[in-house]
């Protein structure tokens, strides 16, 4: 169909580009994630990082609650509404969801820096919203609905939290990735 | 086809990088102890688990009772190396901690006792006092070897917590040893508490392979499509180009498919029969649905760009 051989070479090198480009990228982010993992389980990481971070969202969910009514204490990552205590501990900071994104979004080749900075800090706000949103509704299912808890913090937020970081994903992809001035 | 398949140094590499993400938990995995609250009342939440406390023993004091039904959710009993007397503070034992006043198991004059876990026990506390009123020195130790070391605890109303955790579904607890010094003359467990699920973060280990292979297949498809050739053997990249088709050749993701849920299967029967592994009930969705993107991954990367 009016291919010679060097039209088939062209294509050929054209598929090994293409694929060392995806492969670039997926080894790219396997080793993001593999520092990040190496990097959680040191004694650093879980006192300058981990520790502040669960702080901060006790802190920002304790403050929503008092604002609408519910009084609520802190005691460094743990959050007590009346009979309701919740720990926010390893690993209930989102912070492994936000560094698979950040890693996806950091290492797209041929999308400028500054693209992938507004894709990270749009991400990453969207996670720690939906995180605080998380944990006040883990708050008020542990006050009302006790039963339901497990539901709602295995099940039913692990989807919401897959989704969404998909969601933010696909979009950043199709619109904001490429996009010129 | 498959041989070409297997031997293809893109999937070769490829494998390897998903491999060392999904090994991570296994590297990093092992029991653990913690102190906990000490002489204070158990924790809900302990080391990211939640914890079940164990119903009201129905056993008449004074009965010998070698094993008991673990709460909700953990399927199976925990049992006593030796058979204990079952007491409540107050009803054959005087004291404990932090007002407790339920169901305690005693050995009097015994040293020591093993607590056999039921199965897929991620997370497990007891309290534990001597029988003399005195102060004595208190060694537990979990099945890997994880040892409390040595703890004082007061036989006289200082009941302490010793809590034993896992990181990881590879390494789960089975058994605790609970040994006390002769001079105690004997000691009482009690105030069980147990998590059998998985630890239950923001997301689960299963979540996050499956969130990042998503983010994988879209940022696959996404480079696939804004490379294109042109005639004249150049490569350029098009903004604004259609994201929104997924390319899928089913004959190379059938044989992708394959070979991912064979060498699935193989690492869960090495990692079962190998390590002691133990199955959970995540395992299995967890396992198919990300073997189902990683096919789709590695499909993409074999896939000729004129199958587009």
């Amino acid at each position: 169909m009016g291919q010679n051989k060097s039209s088939i070479a062209l294509v050929g090198a054209h598929d090994v580009f293409t694929k060392n480009k995806m492969l670039v990228y997926y080894i790219g982010v396997g080793l993001f994630i593999l520092l990040y993992y190496l990097f959680s389980t040191t004694q650093i990481y879980t006192q300058y990082i981990q520790f502040p971070v669960a702080k901060l969202f006790s802190f920002i969910s304790a403050q929503i609650l008092n604002f609408i009514g519910f009084p609520t204490l802190i005691d460094d990552n743990q959050l007590t509404t009346g009979v309701s205590s919740i720990s926010i501990a390893k690993g209930c900071d989102a912070i492994a969801v936000m560094m698979i994104y950040t890693a996806s979004v950091v290492m797209l080749p041929n999308s400028s820096f500054k693209n992938k900075m507004q894709g990270v800090w749009i991400g990453l706000a969207v996670l720690i919203f939906a995180n605080i949103i998380r944990i006040l509704s883990l708050v008020f299912c542990n006050i009302y609905r006790p039963e339901l808890f497990e539901f709602l913090h295995i099940d039913f937020w692990q989807i919401i939290f897959i989704f969404l970081g998909a969601s933010m994903f696909l979009i950043w992809l199709n619109k904001y990735a490429y996009a010129s001035k | 086809m498959i041989s070409n398949f297997i031997s293809h140094k893109l999937f070769k590499s490829f494998f390897i990088v998903i491999a060392m993400i999904s090994g991570l938990q296994i590297s990093f995995a092992g029991i653990f102890f913690d102190a906990g609250p000490g002489t204070g009342a158990p924790p809900q939440i302990f080391k990211n688990h939640i914890m079940f406390p164990f119903a009201a023993d129905a056993n008449p004091i004074g009965a010998a009772v070698s094993s008991l039904e673990s709460p909700t959710r953990c399927f199976g009993t925990l049992n006593f190396s030796t058979p204990l007397s079952h007491h409540a503070i107050g009803d054959g034992w005087a004291t404990w901690s932090h007002g407790y006043t339920g169901d305690v198991y005693t050995f009097v004059g015994g040293t020591t006792t093993t607590i056999n876990l039921p199965p897929a026990t991620r997370a497990f506390y007891f309290y534990t006092e001597s029988n003399n009123f005195a102060t004595y020195t208190v060694n537990a130790i979990a099945n890997d070897g994880t040892t409390t070391g040595p703890i004082s605890i007061n036989g006289n109303s200082g009941a302490k917590f010793i809590g034993f955790y896992t990181t990881g579904s590879q390494c789960l607890l089975k058994s605790i040893t609970v040994t006390y010094p002769p001079a105690a003359n004997g000691f009482a467990i009690g105030e069980f508490g147990i998590s059998c699920m998985a630890m239950i973060p923001t997301m689960s280990e299963w979540g996050l392979i499956i969130l990042c292979l998503l983010l994988l297949a879209f940022a696959g498809v996404s480079i696939r499509k804004r490379s294109l050739a042109v005639p004249g053997g150049f490569t350029m990249d098009v903004s604004g180009s259609n994201h929104s088709r997924f390319p899928f050749v089913l004959r190379s993701y059938l044989p992708a498919l394959f070979i991912t849920i064979v060498l699935l299967t193989i690492g869960l029967c090495v990692a079962v029969l190998g390590y002691d592994y133990q199955i959970t009930y995540a395992d299995i969705p967890g396992g198919i649905i990300s073997a189902c993107i990683a096919a789709y991954i590695i499909h993409l990367v074999m896939l000729p760009k004129n199958n587009d």
